[in-house]
């Protein structure tokens, strides 16, 4: 359990927390809001974007800053590409899950092996916008005339300890994820900025190979 | 033995030895600008068949100490020490609960310290087809240098070779010489 938690963050972790600000008004989750963000979410059969990460270590008050590409496709192939300054990359496709930095690519078979199924499970169902309807979260709704916040908490314990909540930004025209930041304990955070976004754009599916 | 006897069997002996300079592995400096306000490396940990990889974040915040943190490409902060420069000890800030493993922990702090620190120790020289090798008085550590961004150093051990660090440029590579393989890549990218 302890592995499923650590990797699940880990890939999630470009999925980041956001702090409520003061303009933001708490809203019903049943809110019309939510069902609309629901509903573009089941429409979204591709993405395409760039997303810039930054890491603020609150410590060393400094940022560190990361840049790639960023492509999905139904039902569950995903791929998320660090480009500067290092190059990492993490690959979903037909049940496999890919892991390559410089020096090493690891392989898994999400189908045999429960920890990366679950993960897999996970990562697209966030992708997708379904983990508002998952039982690993609970979630609060703030809306903004600028954009929606949604504040997740997760309901297990050791990856609460870790991550106390993800904060996702979805904005107002076509309901989509532009931002997500991932607040620790420490006052460290990550944020993910996603940035020239298409939605159900043609998305070659070679793109989905190494 | 008279104090003059004694003077000139010494020079013997350094001069049998071949200490021709007085040098410092100045090790670190060739992998971070001592005068950077950070560094960033991309570290991959291989330990027998396992693969940890990562971030290697660097910062002064002091004359005597800095911070060393590794983190996922991700985000997510593994560990966070301390480095006194002056005791030349790194102390843990933080762990991760799942790696807060008192073996790799020590690994680590014993690496760090052996990629980062500057060895002050004094040298015996010896060139030879344009390669210098240069050997610890306490013969602790031997250093190659093939030119100015690639050296070898080589911590000894008690039959064999402890540690072996290989740096070129702005890249380094830590072996292990023990039963469990393990290999530390770095790579300096900011």
């Amino acid at each position: 359990m302890n592995k499923i938690v650590l990797i699940t963050i880990t890939l999630l972790f470009p999925i980041v927390i956001f702090s409520q600000s003061p303009e933001y008004k708490k809203i019903d989750n049943n809110n019309e809001t939510v069902i609309k963000i629901n509903k573009a979410a089941a429409a979204t059969n591709t993405i395409k974007s760039k997303f810039t990460q930054e890491k603020f270590l609150s410590i060393l008050d400094d940022k560190l800053i990361s840049s790639g590409d960023f492509y999905f496709a139904r039902p569950n192939s995903l791929r998320w590409e660090y480009k500067v300054p290092f190059s990492y990359l993490i690959l979903m496709h037909k049940g496999k899950i890919i892991l390559k930095d410089e020096n090493k690519t690891n392989r898994f078979d999400s189908d045999s092996n429960e920890m990366f199924r679950q993960m897999n499970e996970m990562i697209i169902s966030l992708v997708q916008g379904s983990l508002l309807k998952s039982n690993q979260f609970t979630f609060e709704v703030f809306e903004s005339s600028k954009d929606i916040l949604i504040k997740l908490t997760p309901n297990i314990e050791q990856m609460r300890q870790m991550l106390p909540c993800i904060d996702m930004y979805f904005n107002r025209t076509d309901y989509s994820v532009t931002e997500v930041k991932m607040h620790e304990d420490s006052g460290d955070y990550t944020l993910i900025r996603f940035q020239q976004k298409q939605l159900n754009s043609v998305i070659n599916n070679t793109i989905f190979n190494e | 033995m008279s104090k003059r006897s004694f003077l000139v069997i010494a020079f013997a002996i350094l001069v049998a030895l071949n200490i021709s300079a007085i040098d410092t592995l100045k090790v670190r400096s060739k992998l971070i600008e001592l005068d950077s306000k950070s560094t960033l490396f991309k570290v991959g940990l291989n330990i027998s068949t396992k693969y940890f990889g990562g971030l290697l974040y660097v910062k002064p915040i002091s004359d005597k100490s800095e911070r060393i943190i590794f983190l996922s490409e991700l985000g997510l902060k593994y560990f966070d020490f301390e480095h006194n420069k002056i005791t030349n000890e790194i102390t843990v800030k933080y762990a991760m609960e799942y790696l807060n493993k008192k073996n790799l922990i020590s690994l680590l702090k014993s690496d760090l310290l052996f990629l980062l620190n500057d060895y002050n120790v004094v040298e015996k020289r010896q060139k030879s087809d344009g390669v210098e090798i240069i050997k610890s008085s306490c013969h602790r550590f031997k250093r190659k240098i093939n030119s100015y961004n690639s050296q070898k150093i080589v911590e000894r051990g008690f039959l064999w070779p402890r540690r072996i660090l290989e740096i070129d440029g702005t890249s380094a590579t830590l072996y292990h010489k023990s039963i469990i393989k393990i290999k530390l890549q770095l790579r300096r990218i900011k």
